[in-house]
């Protein structure tokens, strides 16, 4: 099942909500049905692999147990636990077991299964003695595809909370979940439609064209996996549950830290308190400190990828990350010199500018098919780069025609215009104090925006999500 | 306990707003596809309880029937409700569609989609024989039958299927609403013409049973009862086609049904009245054009009149429709005309007017026009009227003007080329002739061509902007 599929949407998600609301005053019973819809959910997807879910909750829950009676056996317990994603993300390509099909999420929740056991063993969260709210905490199904990653001291006792939804809660849950389809159909996929043949045939195209493919997607990746992310929130919202944030308008950055900490905030949230600062963080020294970075960038691609183009992405953040550092008094230095006003609107319009170009530059190899390719297709913007292309038609005449760049132009001004509301601290919440027609417009805009603009239907197989493939 | 009652009575508003929205949307994206969604749309704007005789079944029983005919021997009411290759299960569901409007006093049902064997039609033809019908459970139940489970969401909420149409929206996908009555002129038929290319028709005089499907065979009685349930008489038929061999097996099996239920057979590829002649076969093997439909739609008119008691509309405000439906049929076919005898000929068998111009050179092929009338038209340059076999010359003012049928008309010549103008626009051609028809009866100019002088070039239809569209 797909988030945006009309099974999930009018059978599946319809009757969940019914059945878990009319256990409202018994908060044990509605877990239970959470629980299974999590599981039925997850076994639309395969039913093998209900399974490795299963084993994985049940290793680390037991596992959870007699680590905070003998700390010893944390390793053992993290390695049986991460051993399923070893299996499958590295069995594909170190085994040449090409047939294995990574099962749905496992990246995902297996980070959560294994902080657990990490926090259980340092003390800083108890057992949990409740199997099936364990069990939810690691399948929640609007969270388990991919991610947003949880941390089992924030959610657990979410879990364990009596739930209540306002019809605030409804409404907003709805129109964060419509934004997120917004993001995800009518922008990221039908930038799809585009840049895969780009990034395929790279060779074959002008290089303002490949240039063009470059830019877009980083919208793409940004649209594709936010818009998930506002979906899924959106769901949860309606379960009573309020997930953190995962986004927060990336592409304003002003730095390449800056991206990080606004850029799939729980996975970076999960490597710096279960990598980086296991290893030190920066409590041992410059040098230490820059080593420290380079690894959780190294981690951070191959959990992304076993691909070296994965590997080459990270290393090329985690060599953004330690120049920036490195520089960063030169170029204070500097600009005092040259008299430049950073304080300046225009000044930070830029460096938004610079930190979106070297980030794109990286996408590049995150996307591409291999290294060379990457490379390749970096090369081949600079190869008979005509602007012509952006006058005469020819950008029109490849996967999208004329009014579907525009649909993609507009969306993306209104995207903009909702990170600007954002950044300054506005919530879909905030919709709901608009008077009655505005709030009304407002959602019909955007639920016709996907129904008419989205990309899907039989034509189309753009369901899938990037982030559901690692 | 007033904010909660407020906030349900807003949801509710906001639901009802919304689909109200929806069904705007899928009425302006929804694909105006002749062959399925256009005919049923139409349908709904048909004054409640007008249609008498009611066509049903496939693209035969549209392109293969020129119903104007019953409309022009005896002012009988019709409509031609079809799909492409519909099968019986949406014929079915069609007619349940149109008996909650209609009370046919006869339905012809087509039955050449009952030759089908899949047990669904292509996926094109799924969506075009049950986007066209309004929510409803015969709507829900027509897509349960018509396609595998898995299309059923597609095919009902209809937007996955053609949303991206909103790229290529034109004039003619923003006149199908609900409260729309712009198209009831029109009664869902399509005229085509052409003419296929060695046609050997094979013999119909096989005796041999060939079985339907068990799908068709169970539809197709369904639709048996169902008129006999609603008292309405039903009549089988097959329109002339091509390979008539291939088709007899079934027909003779469909025939042995008919014998059975007591539902008269009609098969044209066995009345020897219908007489199809190869050049009364359209562009492909199945369809006829608008002179062969018109020979069954003249032999249907017969037919339905001789044995069914059916009222003369003719004069009745509430048919007007049917009237302007024949008027555009007539105009509409001399336009898909193409050469002068064919011309010659139409107007002739519709006792039309024409006005006539010549200048320069001619190549002699508006000779035909001789035909209408009792001596040969004059040589000269000049204008004339044809009118009841008989020409007269048009004597012009001194400016080039004349008055026909309250029509003011300007011409004028000069250096080989000369303009015609019947309302403000005139039209430039080189040495040639100039026809323009004019229907006495309904007073309307409804045709003109061009026959340039040079006889490789073929006649042309112009635009007048008195002719009707």
């Amino acid at each position: 099942m797909s988030y945006t599929g009309a099974p999930f949407l009018l059978v599946f998600l319809p009757i969940l909500l019914v059945v878990y609301w009319l256990f409202y005053r018994r908060p044990v019973v509605q877990n239970a049905v959470l629980l299974a819809g999590s599981f039925v959910f997850y076994a639309s997807f395969s039913k093998r692999y209900v399974l490795v879910l299963l084993a994985g909750i049940l290793i680390s829950w037991f596992g959870g147990k007699l680590v905070a009676k003998n700390r010893r056996v944390l390793i053992p317990f993290v390695i049986a636990n991460l051993f399923p994603l070893l299996f499958f993300k590295y069995g594909k390509t170190m085994l040449g077991m090409w047939y294995l099909l990574m099962p749905v999420g496992l990246s995902f929740y297996s980070l959560q299964s294994t902080s657990y056991l990490f926090d259980v063993a340092n003390g800083k969260t108890q057992p949990e003695n409740n199997l099936i709210d364990y069990a939810l905490y690691v399948s929640f199904f609007p969270t388990i595809v991919s991610g947003p990653i949880q941390k089992n001291y924030q959610f657990l006792p979410d879990v364990k909370a009596r739930k209540s939804i306002t019809y605030n809660d409804a409404v907003s849950g709805c129109l964060i979940f419509l934004y997120g389809a917004f993001l995800k159909m009518v922008i990221a996929d039908r930038i799809a439609l585009f840049t895969s043949p780009i990034f395929e045939y790279y060779s074959g195209y002008e290089g303002a064209v490949v240039l063009t493919a470059a830019i877009l997607y980083s919208i793409e990746i940004y649209c594709d996996f936010f818009g998930y992310t506002c979906m899924v929130s959106g769901i949860a919202r309606l379960f009573g549950y309020r997930l953190r944030d995962n986004f927060r308008q990336p592409y304003f950055a002003v730095s390449i830290s800056d991206f990080w900490k606004r850029w799939h905030m729980s996975l970076t949230s999960w490597l710096t308190e279960y990598v980086y600062f296991p290893l030190g963080g920066n409590r041992k020294g410059t040098l230490r400190k820059y080593i420290n970075i380079l690894i959780i960038f190294i981690v951070s691609a191959l959990w992304h990828g076993t691909g070296p183009q994965f590997a080459v992405w990270g290393l090329l953040h985690g060599f953004y990350r330690i120049i920036e550092e490195l520089t960063a008094s030169f170029r204070t230095r500097l600009w005092k010199k040259l008299g430049v006003d950073t304080s300046k609107g225009g000044w930070t319009l830029l460096r938004r500018i610079w930190i979106f170009a070297l980030v794109t530059v990286a996408w590049v190899f995150f996307r591409a098919k291999d290294v060379p390719s990457a490379a390749g297709f970096l090369a081949q913007m600079f190869h008979s780069f005509n602007v012509h292309v952006f006058f005469d038609g020819t950008l029109f005449q490849l996967t999208l025609d004329e009014i579907h760049f525009r649909v993609v132009i507009l969306a993306v001004i209104v995207m903009g215009v909702v990170s600007h509301f954002r950044e300054h601290g506005k919530r879909a919440e905030d919709v709901l104090e608009e008077a009655l027609p505005v709030r009304w417009a407002l959602i019909l805009i955007l639920l016709f925006a996907v129904l008419i603009a989205g990309v899907y239907g039989p034509s189309y197989n753009a369901a899938n999500f990037i982030y559901a493939n690692f | 306990m007033r904010t909660k009652t407020g906030r349900i009575v807003k949801l509710i508003g906001f639901l009802a707003l919304a689909f109200f929205l929806w069904l705007m949307v899928r009425d302006t994206l929804v694909m105006k596809r002749d062959d399925g969604i256009t005919s049923m749309k139409i349908y709904y704007e048909q004054p409640a309880d007008s249609v008498d005789v009611l066509f049903a079944g496939s693209s035969h029983s549209s392109y293969n029937i020129a119903a104007e005919e019953l409309w022009n021997g005896y002012g009988i009411s019709f409509y031609q409700l079809w799909g492409s290759s519909q099968p019986m299960w949406n014929t079915y569901h069609f007619l349940i569609e149109a008996f909650k409007t209609q009370q046919p006093k006869v339905v012809m049902l087509d039955v050449y989609g009952a030759l089908m064997e899949d047990e669904y039609s292509d996926e094109a033809r799924q969506a075009t024989n049950t986007l066209g019908l309004k929510l409803s459970r015969n709507m829900l139940e027509n897509i349960m039958v018509s396609a595998p489970k898995e299309r059923w969401g597609e095919l009902f909420l209809g937007l996955p299927i053609y949303h991206d149409r909103f790229s290529e929206l034109a004039k003619d996908d923003f006149i199908y609403y609900p409260w729309s009555k712009d198209s009831v002129d029109e009664k869902g038929s399509f005229a085509i013409y052409g003419t296929h290319d060695n046609v050997k028709f094979t013999p119909a005089d096989s005796e041999e049973r060939l079985p339907l499907s068990a799908k068709q065979e169970t539809w197709l009685r369904k639709i048996i009862a169902l008129c006999g349930e609603r008292n309405i008489p039903l009549v089988l038929m097959v329109t002339p086609t091509v390979d008539r061999a291939a088709e007899q097996g079934y027909y003779n099996t469909i025939s042995d049904i008919c014998v059975e239920t007591g539902t008269p057979f009609l098969n044209m590829n066995r009345v020897s009245d219908v007489k199809i002649l190869p050049s009364d076969i359209s562009y492909d093997d199945s369809h006829l054009n608008m002179t062969g439909a018109r020979k069954t739609g003249a032999y249907l008119a017969e037919y339905l009149h001789a044995h069914y008691e059916l009222p003369d509309h003719r004069g009745e405000e509430q048919y007007s429709s049917w009237e302007s439906y024949a008027q555009k049929r007539a105009a509409g076919y001399l336009r898909l005309l193409e050469t002068p005898r064919e011309m010659a000929e139409e107007i002739r068998l519709q006792n039309y007017s024409v006005l006539l111009v010549r200048y320069g050179n001619t190549t002699g092929r508006e000779h035909a026009f001789n035909d209408l009338v009792n001596q040969d038209l004059p040589k000269n340059e000049g204008c004339w009227l044809i009118e009841d076999h008989a020409v007269s010359e048009i004597s012009l003012s001194p400016e080039g003007t004349a008055n026909v049928y309250d029509t003011d008309i300007s011409i004028s010549f000069s250096d080989r080329s000369f303009a015609i103008s019947l309302t403000v626009d005139p039209v430039w051609k080189d040495e040639g002739v100039i026809a323009a028809v004019y229907d006495r009866t309904h007073r309307q100019w409804i045709d003109a061509v061009y026959i340039p002088a040079d006889e490789a070039e073929p006649m042309e239809h112009l635009e007048f902007r008195s002719r009707p569209d």
